[in-house]
């Protein structure tokens, strides 16, 4: 798709679509995001799907269902939470676009370590539930809400990672205004997590 | 050299600042970097708070009493909640994504994305709430048919049932 050339007379040759100067790192990323919206399409679906069984009279009588279940205070907390890290993302990658070192490695720890505070929230929630007798064995509900927030948490861990990774090049001052792809792509999968979120925590929790 | 593309087409090219000097941590004496196609941390932190207050609307329109006044005048629940959270998706994809100023190319990939899980969605809803109803009894419905027609349509239909009986497994 995007060919990057160096040659005058290739250059010269072709008109320009505009698209030959599109980051294919950049380009990369936003192709697997589209196809992570199909993953978590397809999760959502499940649980759409496996929801009318989750509401019987005898789940009802028994407070087992969903509502009763889901603690949307704390959820509320963890949205939060999430929220924060997406501000503390943008800011790291602002600073770096300003060349400043420092900022940005303090907003990219911010990031990661609120990705962590979610992260321990979603392991207290899991605990709760499971504490309830609900695993994903034994349920409809456990395994459909299970299977998606556990999903969505593994792509919250490999965020930690990959944020964690660039802190120490961050901070010999290897992201710069000539040089920011780096944090700019781990930025759009994180914002991507957090976007995630909100579709979860609104479509399982509050509906 | 890293370069950008501006909404325009043309293309940006970021300053070669090798000046890493801190201006506190949301840079408010950074600025004079020429920036023209990058909001400013000021932007993102109203964003960030445009963003809270929507959260904070969505949890309290999912309790009481904005349950029951949604209720009350007919308007399902999931409505203004899936309003809420489109909002909070477009902010968050326009202004931190940054797809406002990038390349249209970019957003197509999401859009593409969206299009195919919203399918997907709808698909998978619709052919696994057909197959969750009971299956449909064609005996039971003739017999029902006869019994609305009359005596006389009731023994013509009868026949019929019982050789739709014998056929139609």
């Amino acid at each position: 798709m995007a060919v990057v050339t160096h040659s005058p007379d290739a250059m010269s040759e072709r008109a320009p679509t505009g698209l030959e100067s599109l980051d294919v790192r950049k380009l990369g990323m936003w192709a697997f995001l589209g196809s992570e919206c199909v993953f978590f399409g397809s999760l959502l679906s499940m649980y759409f799907v496996n929801r009318p069984l989750m509401f019987s009279p005898a789940l009802e009588a028994a407070h087992l269902t969903p509502k009763t279940i889901l603690n949307i205070p704390f959820t509320g907390a963890l949205a939060f939470i999430l929220l924060c890290s997406s501000l503390t993302m943008v800011l790291a990658l602002n600073a770096m676009q300003q060349s400043r070192r420092r900022a940005g490695s303090f907003w990219l720890l911010a990031t990661a370590f609120l990705g962590m505070l979610f992260l321990g929230g979603q392991a207290i929630e899991f605990m709760e539930i499971a504490h309830e007798g609900i695993t994903l064995q034994n349920s409809v509900f456990g395994q459909s809400f299970l299977l998606l927030t556990g999903f969505h948490g593994t792509h919250v861990f490999v965020g930690i990672i990959w944020l964690i990774s660039c802190i120490p090049r961050a901070l010999r001052g290897g992201f710069h205004a000539g040089n920011y792809i780096g944090p700019e792509i781990c930025g759009l999968y994180w914002h991507f997590v957090d976007v995630v979120w909100v579709v979860i925590f609104t479509i399982i929790y509050l509906i | 050299m890293a370069t950008q593309i501006a909404p325009g087409g043309s293309m940006t090219q970021r300053g070669s600042h090798s000046d890493i000097g801190d201006g506190g941590p949301l840079g408010g004496h950074g600025d004079n970097v020429e920036h023209a196609s990058h909001p400013t941390a000021r932007f993102y932190v109203l964003i960030f708070f445009i963003l809270l207050a929507i959260t904070i609307a969505e949890v309290f329109v999912a309790q009481e009493p904005f349950l029951g006044i949604f209720e009350g005048i007919g308007v399902p629940i999931a409505v203004p909640l899936l309003i809420l959270a489109a909002a909070k998706f477009l902010m968050i994809a326009a202004f931190y994504m940054h797809l406002k100023q990038d390349s249209r190319a970019f957003s197509a990939f999401l859009i593409a994305g969206l299009i195919l899980a919203i399918g997907m969605l709808f698909t998978f809803g619709g052919l696994f709430a057909a197959h969750s109803r009971e299956p449909f009894d064609q005996i039971a419905w003739r017999e029902q048919l006869a019994q609305n027609a009359g005596t006389g349509g009731a023994s013509g239909a009868g026949g019929a049932a019982a050789t739709t009986g014998r056929g139609g497994h």
